[in-house]
């Protein structure tokens, strides 16, 4: 492909933007791609699973730092993290919540998101992307990608462009037949891979059903049987009885998914049936956990691979803001 | 003009009903004391010189006293009495005005100057630095950082940093520093001014804000040690940036100096200072620009005669259109400060601006030949419509009556049309949607904002569609209408374009009812969908396709036929087949069209496909969708069979009707185009296990439904029944609006049976007229009103459902009965997992409703937050405890008024919900206070913004009286909902 794109995941990589142009380009040459793919993305071992960055940039770096340089090393991305503002940011109150009040507070999400679908795009085979809750026009809306696109770019359309893309990521991916990825969970309409098949997954992520369950449900390590209703309010808690028999019917040996932090960056439940792999170290800066991903040999040997988030010193994240359309009149 | 007429003045009073009382006219002057830290406002009257009307000593704090206008002064004296004075001269206002912030200010300086009299701190405890010296700069640098240690340090280090001006004496260190390239020197200066600021002193950054003050504040911040012998250009960018344009001047200094400060803050935010933000850093520099703007908007929004001046421009010809294309980008940079204020200062704020000229806005900006002009200008519109939906329309349908030569929807229309850039095309067709998008005074991610104007009552929003459906339509879709067979090559803009037709065609099936039923099945639009069914371009193709299953979620007998009659199905079954299997989204999204269509068992449809492509879909292996549909074509063709599947039959019913009800409910909820597109998804669900062939159904199909509407089979049905006819009315003629939903073997057919075209049209053409004399009749009533054969088939079934209401409850208690059966790979809720009190996620919404729960939480520890998710917990509850202990016959679990209870509740619980997931929110999103526990790996991720976080207040106020009435009742209902779950524990 050409070497546009190869200065683009270059300048990607120093965390600066491209040009709108250049986004609204690479983001048609993803569509062509991502359209291609299925529901449940086939992906061959080796292959290095991540969960989301959270826009992280500086620790995506570092995840390549362990993990080895992408076209090196085949990864699995379940799920980006694209929000941009700190979930929790508790000491504003909603009086003085202000759009970008965190955009550049090392939070990356538009790097992220933009240089992971450059690799996607130079190396469609190397690198496997699918949908996670975040990918959804509402949450990066609310939880300030949408004004993280708008101060850098100086318009809506960065973000528009990239909410197109959502609706065309995978859902799910499974591994030499064996390891099933995905964001959330398992649904409790879904007993089968081929179901997942007839889901037309091009759509904003719904509230319920299917989709919104492969992308917001959570394993409940409390309950050993059954479905549980969640407190996130979308999708369901599943427990084990519920995991085991899905493994079992659909001849998998793993679930693998992000979605939940875990402090010591993975965790293995249900007689290590199911792992939940966080793949953002120190979330948010503050967090204080490790973060893991989860490499898989051609064997399918397993093995997790722990990083902590890159030195902050070292990080310098001295983009001044490249803010397109000077605002002359409040100065 | 001599100083008595300019300092002629009317003194006014509020009176205890809120109006002003006049108090007599006189002349105003202010009196000092000797430095100016107190003064007094007298007002002699001028009638006679010695009487005062006023004498009100100048009191100091922030934001007592409110310039408004020009000529009007307003403040409160201490014993609440508000006082105003208004002046014959905006001259005289200003004087005044300068005096009493003089005074303040005053007042401000005379506190740090004599630190003695803040906080009771004295002027020994001060923390003081030595004065600067290139000498002592590494013992201050350590002297601050000792300081940082605590609070208290803190504050008193930064009352004399203010009361020694000392930052004002490092800049001749920093100068001589530069001078002489001394760059250890400036990186302590560096840490030195970081470590001020790190303080986190509101009046020190209020300090260095300062005009004097910020370039070399910024200039000491430049000489980071860690990039050794360079620097940053912060002192660079700020000088040359900061060619501060007026188009029309704003005449209050103090404005102009905010207007200044918050760029000044948010440099310092997001540049200079990102990388050392602590919270309450970034907390202090939020607010300030938080209020700043408030006033900056405030300060815009009321003084009318700058806006009048500023978009008299646009209409003047002798302007530039480089100074037109400054007012708009002006306005957009406006409308983008306005958005993050609070909603109580944008109130009213687009009426204002639309009476001052807002709309020449668009007619200048929309076709400007420059993108970024065009895209400004759709940012406004979109910024207005998310505000005042309504104040668009209006004018557009003003226009239509006035007829001036250039009317705002063609420029629209024109540019939608033509629009290279397919960024700002995506910004025109939300323009487009958001105006057709009737019934929501939402933004785009669901959040009600127009609290100012009545919703869903305005008759120029139907105006503007009957608009938009009589001339207009046709313009919109003529890219479609003019499509013939031989053009198959769309370059990439004419396949974007034709991507945002389909798309808001899609919408408008989805949303007006019948206008866009009418248009459908006259038009022809669907003979030029066809044609982009074979198009080249997969995304097209795409687009297209869910245009049709968009048509066929509404499962309207009306669009079904009209698609048969086209042989759509033809197209889509083409586009199936060339996948050729491959497993890509295409496929998937053709396979979901069948799906739908046989999990909603749509008769007529599965009539048409199965015997036409039988042997095209009889080998699909790899999913189960296509032996589904061929066996329930084989069901209905077997009488045999067909009776044993009575159940299944009746079940699908009345999971068809609540589908469609909720769908109804929901149709308002327009949050996103695509986005609604979920409800068609998300009903596939909805069906109901199939009882002899498991390995076609998960047995689960709708899990939350059950779990809202009890396991017993009774109250299962009865629930179902409630809501579709009497629930509450407005879902009642919801509910009849539906009718064509019920499979036609059970709905007494309407007069016209047979696939007649022209039958077709005369049934619509007599409506259509019949709507144009209801011109102010809502859709669902017009709807009602004036088609007899809807309303003929609504009454037949109201006298029928009785019957069906038994009929549904036997075989609802078989399906119930099946599904267990059917579960066997433990498809249960195991509620105590749930009800342990495991801490929900902590984004949980704080809602207003978590009240009613509480006799609940208090023994079985629900989560403090319980939102409708707990509310389900408790049905759960009933479910679990009742359903459980009888085996589906719930009867003894829970006593029959107790069921009633629960079933009301679970309907009135649907209603709201329905209701609620209208209203997703946006701002405030962020109202979850999130208790994080690192330890136990809570989950921090957002919570899905549909959840309602609104007060209940603000809910009542948005979603009008209805709602307000219907949540209380929830709330008894829940709590009584409550109690019977502790019952059936107890059992």
């Amino acid at each position: 492909m050409g070497s546009d794109l190869d200065r683009q995941i270059q300048t990607l990589l120093q965390c600066k933007i491209i040009t709108e142009a250049e986004v609204k380009d690479l983001c048609l040459k993803a569509r062509e791609i991502l359209v291609e793919e299925s529901n449940v993305q086939r992906v061959d071992a080796p292959v290095t699973v991540c969960g989301d960055i959270h826009g992280q940039f500086h620790d995506l770096k570092e995840l390549f730092k362990v993990g080895g340089e992408c076209p090196k090393t085949n990864y699995l991305f379940m799920g980006m993290g694209t929000v941009a503002r700190y979930v929790f940011s508790v000491m504003l109150s909603i009086e003085i919540d202000l759009p970008g009040d965190f955009v550049d507070r090392g939070h990356h999400s538009v790097e992220t998101f933009l240089l992971l679908l450059a690799l996607k795009v130079r190396y469609p085979d190397r690198i496997t992307l699918i949908r996670g809750n975040h990918e959804s026009r509402q949450i990066t809306k609310v939880y300030g990608f949408y004004d993280e696109c708008f101060q850098k770019f100086g318009s809506a359309n960065v973000w528009r462009y990239c909410c197109e893309i959502f609706d065309y990521l995978s859902l799910s991916a499974i591994i030499d037949d064996r390891i099933f990825c995905v964001h959330g969970g398992l649904s409790p309409s879904i007993n089968t891979i081929d179901q997942i098949r007839t889901i037309d997954r091009m759509q904003e992520v719904p509230h319920n059903g299917a989709m919104c369950d492969l992308l917001w449900s959570d394993p409940d390590p409390d309950s050993c049987t059954g479905w549980g209703l969640s407190p996130r309010g979308a999708g369901f808690l599943f427990g084990e009885s519920v995991a085991k028999p899905f493994l079992h019917n659909n001849g998998l040996e793993l679930i693998a998914r992000a979605h939940q932090l875990v402090m010591e960056g993975y965790k293995l439940m249900f007689d290590e049936q199911v792992v939940t792999v966080w793949s953002a170290p120190n979330y948010c800066y503050r967090c204080g956990n490790v973060a893991a991903i989860l490499e898989v040999d051609s064997n399918l040997n397993r093995e997790y691979r722990i990083f902590k988030d890159s030195d902050r010193s070292s990080m310098n994240s001295r983009t001044n803001p490249q803010r397109e359309g000077p605002p002359d009149y409040f100065l | 003009m001599d100083s008595a007429t300019k300092m002629r003045v009317k003194v006014y009073r509020l009176s205890a009903g809120s109006q002003w009382i006049d108090q007599g006219t006189g002349h105003c002057s202010c009196e000092f004391n000797m430095d100016k830290s107190e003064g007094t406002l007298i007002v002699h009257s001028e009638d006679s010189d010695d009487k005062v009307l006023l004498s009100s000593r100048i009191r100091v704090g922030e934001d007592l006293y409110q310039r408004q206008q020009e000529t009007l002064i307003v403040w409160s004296e201490d014993e609440g009495v508000d006082l105003a004075l208004s002046f014959q001269e905006a001259e005289g206002c200003g004087e005044i005005w300068d005096n009493i912030n003089e005074v303040q200010q005053h007042y401000a300086e005379d506190l740090f100057s004599d630190p003695s009299d803040v906080n009771g701190t004295g002027s020994g405890e001060y923390i003081t630095l030595p004065d600067p010296d290139i000498s002592n700069l590494a013992e201050i640098e350590h002297l601050i950082k000792e300081a940082q240690s605590g609070a208290n340090e803190k504050e008193r280090l930064a009352a004399f940093i203010i009361m020694d001006s000392y930052i004002d004496k490092l800049f001749p260190i920093l100068e001589t520093c530069e001078d002489l390239d001394n760059y250890a020197d400036l990186h302590i200066l560096h840490d030195i001014m970081l470590g001020i600021i790190m303080l986190n002193d509101i009046a020190i950054i209020q300090h260095i804000l300062k005009d004097e003050i910020i370039l070399n504040c910024v200039a000491m911040l430049q000489y980071d040690s860690e990039l050794g012998e360079s620097k940053e250009e912060y002192r660079e960018f700020l000088s040359r940036r900061s060619k501060y344009k007026q188009i029309v001047p704003i005449n209050d200094p103090e404005v102009e100096q905010k207007i200044h400060q918050v760029f000044r803050l948010q440099y310092l935010r997001d540049t200079v200072l990102a990388q050392y933000m602590d919270e309450s850093l970034s907390s202090i520099l939020g607010s300030l620009i938080f209020f700043h703007n408030i006033d900056i908007v405030n300060y815009i929004h009321g003084d009318r005669a700058f806006l009048r001046d500023l978009f008299g421009i646009l209409e003047d010809d002798s302007e530039t259109i480089d100074r037109k294309r400054d007012v708009i980008l002006f306005t957009q940079q406006f409308c983008s400060i306005a958005k993050a204020t609070q909603l109580p200062t944008r109130v009213g704020l687009y009426r204002t601006l639309s009476q001052t000229g807002l709309f020449h806005v668009f007619e200048v900006a929309l076709g400007d030949s420059l993108p970024k002009i065009r895209m400004a200008g759709t940012e406004v519109f979109l910024a207005a419509m998310e505000h005042d939906p309504n104040l668009i329309r209006s004018y557009i349908v003003r226009q239509s009556e006035d007829k001036p030569p250039k009317q705002l929807m063609d420029i629209i229309l024109n540019q939608f049309l033509v629009e290279e850039d397919v960024g700002i095309r995506l910004q025109f067709s939300e323009v487009i949607r958001s105006l057709l998008d009737i019934n929501a005074a939402q933004t785009e991610t669901g959040m009600p904002l127009a609290l100012d104007v009545p919703t869903n009552s305005d008759p120029d929003a139907d105006k503007y569609l009957e608009l938009f459906y009589m001339p207009y339509i046709a313009k919109f879709v003529s890219p479609l209408l003019e499509l013939t067979e031989e053009k198959t090559q769309f370059d990439r803009t004419f396949a974007s374009l034709c991507e945002s037709i389909c798309q808001i065609l899609s919408f408008m099936v989805r949303h007006h009812t019948f206008r866009s039923k009418y248009y459908v099945l006259s038009s022809g639009i669907v003979a030029k969908m066809c044609l982009l069914m074979k198009n080249r371009d997969m995304h097209i193709r795409l687009c297209a396709l869910r245009f049709f299953r968009t048509c066929v979620g509404l499962n309207d007998d009306f669009y079904h036929r009209y698609l048969i009659k086209h042989n759509v199905v033809q197209h889509i079954m083409d586009m199936l087949l060339a996948t050729g299997n491959k497993n890509n989204l295409v496929n998937s999204a053709c396979i979901e069209f069948f799906d739908f269509i046989r999990s909603e068992n749509i008769k007529s449809l599965i009539n048409h496909i199965v015997p036409l492509y039988r042997d095209q879909i009889k080998d699909i292996e790899y999913v189960a969708t296509f032996k589904g549909l061929i066996r329930r074509y084989e069901q209905q063709h077997d009488t045999s069979i067909a009776d044993a599947e009575a159940a299944e039959v009746a079940a699908s019913e009345t999971s068809s009707a609540k589908r469609g009800q909720e769908h109804n409910a929901w149709s308002s909820s327009t949050v996103d185009d695509d986005e609604e597109a979920y409800f068609n998804n998300s009903d596939d669900e909805l069906e109901v296990p199939d009882g002899g062939k498991q390995e076609d159904d998960p047995p689960t199909s709708d899990l939350r439904r059950r779990v809202v509407a009890g396991s017993d089979s009774d109250s299962d049905s009865e629930e179902q029944g409630i809501t579709a006819m009497d629930a509450e009315p407005v879902l009642a003629s919801q509910a009849s609006l539906l009718l064509p939903l019920t499979p036609p073997t059970r709905r007494k057919l309407v007069p016209y049976g047979e696939d007649d075209d022209d039958e077709d049209e005369g049934v619509f053409n007599r409506h259509d007229r019949d709507l144009e004399k209801k011109a102010n009749g809502s859709e669902s009533s017009t709807e009602l009103s004036s088609e007899p054969p809807l309303k003929k088939a609504k009454l037949d079934n109201d006298s029928d459902s009785d019957d069906q209401h038994d009929q549904t409850m036997t075989d609802a208690a078989e399906d119930a009965s099946k599904a267990k059966a059917g579960s066997g790979s433990g498809i249960k809720f195991k509620l105590n997992s749930v009800r342990n009190g495991r801490s929900p996620s902590p984004l949980s919404s704080p809602n207003a409703r978590s009240r009613s729960v509480s006799p609940l939480a208090s023994t079985s520890v629900l989560p403090p937050v319980a939102t409708r998710t707990g509310i389900k917990f408790v049905l759960a509850g009933s479910n679990d405890g009742s359903g459980e202990a009888t085996g589906g016959d719930a009867k003894e679990g829970v006593g029959k008024d107790g069921r009633e209870t629960v079933t009301e509740a679970a309907i009135h619980l649907r209603s709201d919900m329905a209701r609620d997931y209208k209203r997703s929110d946006d701002e405030e999103g962020e109202t979850a206070k999130p208790q994080q526990d690192a330890s136990t790996a809570s989950p921090i991720e957002p919570q899905l913004p549909l959840t309602e976080q609104a007060t209940e207040t603000e809910k009542q106020e948005q979603a009008g009286p209805d709602s307000a009435e219907s949540s209380v009742e929830q709330e008894q209902e829940e709590e009584d909902t409550g109690v019977v779950v502790n019952e059936s524990d107890a059992e």
